[in-house]
């Protein structure tokens, strides 16, 4: 038996947590597993800010759960550039706000286009942080910034990345 | 801020709380979140696969820690 690991989302004041969100589509809304044809994003603004956390839901007999890597893979609309908190140095957990349309002050490093070396993501504050035992990671907080001059309409993949010790 | 309610992304269903999340027999899976068969069932076996990897990456980096491990040099004092 292995790991059972998920990524839920967090929205709103009062962080509704959506378990095992089935996308990251990012629009116009501050919502889980939003339709990016009904709230699209309109040239020159922001999406509103993604909270997201990988949990582990159960260890299955496996001993850890580390190494978590983010990363995204495809080409953004023109300019648009992805930010987020994630980061392979001077990391430090985020600590829940409402998501924003407002330029994020959380995600302000670039969201990495291929597999990082190391962990970028923390467990517990730590990207040496491990999982042992049902529980979740740190917030991964991940916003797209567009330019006026882009063109509406992009598909690319986010991709989780953990290690499981048997 | 503690989370002000759970929702099941699969099924919709809502919980006060996650372990009451956790317990619950998923209305479109029909497993519980804990159990292998209902990631496996919302991603038409994917999860298996990407489970293994995972295993597979974790037992590559236990091996290359212990070969480093193995590697310091002995002082004799």
């Amino acid at each position: 038996m292995a790991a059972t690991v998920q990524i839920n989302e967090y929205n709103g004041a009062s962080e509704t947590k959506t378990a095992n969100i089935s996308n990251t589509n990012m629009g116009d809304i501050d919502a889980a597993n939003l339709d990016p044809v009904e709230y699209p994003v309109i040239p020159g603004n922001n999406t509103y800010e993604k909270w997201q956390k990988i949990e582990v839901t159960n260890m299955g007999g496996s001993s850890k759960i580390d190494n978590l890597k983010v990363w995204r893979t495809g080409a953004l609309g023109g300019s648009a550039v992805h930010k987020t908190n994630a980061t392979e140095s001077g990391y430090s957990a985020a600590s829940y706000s409402t998501p924003t349309k407002n330029t994020s002050t959380v995600a302000t490093n670039d969201m990495p286009t291929s597999e990082p070396s190391g962990a970028n993501l923390g467990i517990g504050g730590s990207l040496t942080g491990s999982l042992t035992a049902a529980g979740e990671s740190d917030y991964l907080v991940h916003q797209i910034q567009t330019d006026a001059g882009d063109t509406e309409g992009s598909t690319s993949t986010m991709n989780y990345q953990y290690d499981e010790t048997a | 801020m503690a989370t002000s309610k759970v929702i099941c992304g699969a099924c919709g269903k809502e919980f006060k709380t996650n372990a009451g999340y956790l317990k619950h027999k998923c209305g479109k899976t029909g497993f519980t979140p804990t159990q292998v068969e209902h990631f496996d069932a919302l991603s038409g076996g994917r999860f298996s696969l990407q489970s293994q990897a995972a295993l597979k990456r974790g037992a590559e980096r236990k091996a290359k820690a212990e070969k480093k491990v193995k590697k310091q040099p002995f002082t004799k004092i």
